[in-house]
């Protein structure tokens, strides 16, 4: 397995993922990737003890790019991480 | 057009005061998020892929300059500067915080919006004609039915868990351009055999994942009757509609399981049992509803040749073919504009474009317009001698691409771009088939076509109706589009028919300009539509040219 966990800011609403130092950040590719169950259970732990600052979180599937980065499986996910295609938001252009 | 009474402001602001408290309450931690849900889906905010989205009710579509001006002024303050006009003639914007949403519905409520019952298993915004008060066809102006029925089910104790949500539309015309026939309740004006008007009821319609067209309940129901009537049929779903399953639970399914005649029966009881309670709205008050729908003093509106407008510029005439209809009045017209240049996300409109519109409604056009299931904006009431300059004015703002009921005036879900509940995106489809459309200069020859999409089974996009529908289906991963053929929102009602297998993204283009190339190739003459031609030849032609032979690798 390889999962990332992902949520929303309660008050924002933006999009987040929880990274290695377990701090909530805005790129996908710097999420911490969990190949066990036992480590993606306590991200998921971690995220109950937040409800006040998060909206929801949960577990998703992730590829490891070339260079080692995780990046969403569903397109779902990986329109999540990287905005919608129809507009260039501000996600997309901070990226750039 | 109606206007709130101090009742109406009343109760959205105390809804606001409410809301606020809540918000408060979860960002505290009082309320989980479990517990909060209910809470923010009765007031319109979903919380969607990228962020928090809020859909804001436009009753029966219809604004005045000052509601589209502070929908611009929203879109500016709270979200990126544009708003999303939905099939369910609301909006919906994308980018909303929940702390600053109650605000966003102060802001609503200053002019008499709000956004209760956009959400969950109620009575939701009743929608309308959005030519009514202007169509040439027209019976009687259907919106004062629609604020009756808005106004009975706005906050209705007894209808505020229903089985599933339940959508109802009206319609004053015998052409019905608000797809009646596709809601759980619809109703459609008609004249007795003593003249007296009255409303046609339809039962079941619905699209999403078990497409049914509406049946007749009754065939005149007088208005003093409306709201007796349409609580019985709701007070029946209510008790005996399935809530064990989800995709069970609409009414449709309980009229296929109860059959029409034993659920009429049921109806019936109810309703006799109600016929002589003194809550039936009185003729006064149905005559209070009308007055408010007034339509302004056509008379001040001069004589003025369309035609020699026409001569003087082609890109106007162009417009005029196609984003002008005939108004009840012969020297008014309906004026169209259209959100759907090619390219562009359908149904999306800038802050600036809002203005615009606002701008244009108050000047010249009896501060009117409203909001079409098409996604499109119409100016009812539209003096012809204005027509040149609000066509400028549509020009200077990007507004004044002529497709109205064209090819590349698609209608389009949100699709996964946005919505939790997408399998598939749907406006880089739409754009790509405008634009392709659009290089090819076909448009015109092609004539009327309407191509509607959706992103999942649950038919936002209203595919099932589309002359050509496409839903975007997840195939193991890969987005997939299925293609249906003949479907018809209007009053001659029709669930189009699938083609067969459906296609990647980068195959459909291919197929949906194949399909049109056999009707354009095959049809007895220009004035034979496209949908007159599939009703004519069927869908073996179009599976014939897109999959090929049988034996070859689709069938």
């Amino acid at each position: 397995m390889r999962k990332i966990l992902t949520a929303n800011y309660l008050l924002s609403g933006k999009v987040i993922y929880l990274n290695s130092e377990k701090k909530w950040i805005e790129n996908s590719a710097n999420a911490a990737v969990f190949d066990n169950q036992e480590d993606a259970d306590n991200a998921l732990a971690f995220a109950d003890t937040q409800i006040n600052k998060l909206q929801s979180a949960y577990l998703i599937d992730v590829l490891l790019t070339s260079n080692g980065k995780p990046k969403p499986k569903s397109n779902q996910e990986l329109i999540r991480a990287t905005g919608p295609t129809n507009y260039f938001h501000d996600k997309q252009i901070k990226k750039n | 057009m109606y206007s709130y009474n101090d009742f109406d402001k009343n109760f959205v602001r105390q809804r606001v005061n409410e809301f606020r408290g809540q918000v408060q309450r979860r960002i505290d931690g009082v309320l989980t998020e479990e517990e909060f849900l209910p809470l923010r889906l009765q007031n319109g905010l979903y919380m969607q892929i990228h962020s928090y989205m809020l859909r804001v009710a436009i009753p029966y579509g219809t604004l005045n300059s000052k509601k589209m001006r502070q929908l611009a002024l929203i879109s500016e303050k709270y979200d990126k500067g544009y708003g999303h006009f939905t099939t369910r003639q609301n909006i919906q914007y994308n980018w909303i915080k929940l702390s600053e949403v109650a605000d966003v519905l102060a802001d609503l409520a200053e002019v008499d919006m709000h956004a209760i019952q956009t959400s969950g298993n109620c009575i939701r915004n009743v929608t309308s004609d959005h030519f009514a008060g202007a169509a040439v066809d027209e019976i009687e102006d259907p919106r004062p039915v629609a604020e009756l029925l808005r106004q009975w089910s706005t906050g209705h104790p007894e209808y505020a868990f229903l089985p599933r949500k339940f959508k109802i539309a009206v319609t004053g015309s015998p052409h019905d351009r608000a797809a009646i026939a596709f809601h759980d309740i619809g109703l459609c004006a008609v004249r007795n055999d003593d003249g007296e008007i009255g409303y046609k009821i339809y039962i079941g319609g619905g699209l999403g994942r078990m497409p049914r067209i509406g049946r007749v309940l009754s065939e005149f129901i007088p208005k003093t009757q409306l709201l007796n009537y349409v609580d019985s049929i709701i007070h029946v779903y209510n008790r005996f509609g399935r809530r064990d399953n989800k995709h069970r639970a609409r009414i449709k399914i309980l009229i296929d399981e109860l059959g029409l005649n034993e659920a009429r029966r049921q109806i019936y009881e109810h309703y006799n049992s109600l016929k002589n309670e003194s809550r039936l709205p009185s003729t006064d008050i149905i005559k209070f509803l009308m007055d408010e729908f007034s339509p302004p003093d056509f008379s001040t509106a001069k004589e003025h040749d369309l035609e020699k407008d026409f001569i003087r510029s082609l890109s106007l005439k162009n417009w005029a073919e196609t984003n002008l209809t005939s108004h009840r009045d012969p020297n008014h017209v309906i004026v169209s504009v259209s959100l759907k240049k090619p390219g562009a996300t359908p149904g999306d409109a800038t802050a600036k474009q809002m203005r615009v519109l606002a701008d244009l409604a108050q000047q010249y056009a009896y501060d009117e317009l409203c909001v079409s299931h098409e996604q499109n904006i119409i100016l009812p009431h539209v003096p012809k001698e204005h027509v040149v300059k609000i066509y400028n004015k549509l020009d200077e703002a990007d507004l004044a691409t002529s497709n109205i009921g064209m090819v590349s005036d698609i209608i389009s879900c949100p699709g996964m771009d946005y919505c939790k509940l997408a399998t598939a995106r749907s406006i880089p489809i739409a754009k790509q088939i405008a634009t392709r459309f659009c290089e090819l200069k076909t448009e015109r020859d092609i004539g009327p076509l309407k191509i509607k999409i959706s992103g999942c089974i649950n038919a936002c996009g209203h595919h099932h109706v589309g002359h050509i529908g496409i839903l975007g289906l997840d195939r193991r991963g890969v987005e997939n589009y299925q293609i249906t053929l003949g479907g018809d929102g209007t009053e001659d009602a029709h669930i189009g028919k699938r083609t067969g297998p459906g296609f990647s993204a980068d195959k459909l283009m291919e197929a949906i300009e194949t399909i049109i190339n056999v009707y354009l190739n095959d049809r007895k003459d220009r004035n034979e539509t496209f949908l007159n031609f599939y009703r004519r030849v069927g869908l073996s032609p179009f599976k014939l040219a897109i999959y090929g032979l049988p034996g070859t690798a689709y069938f």
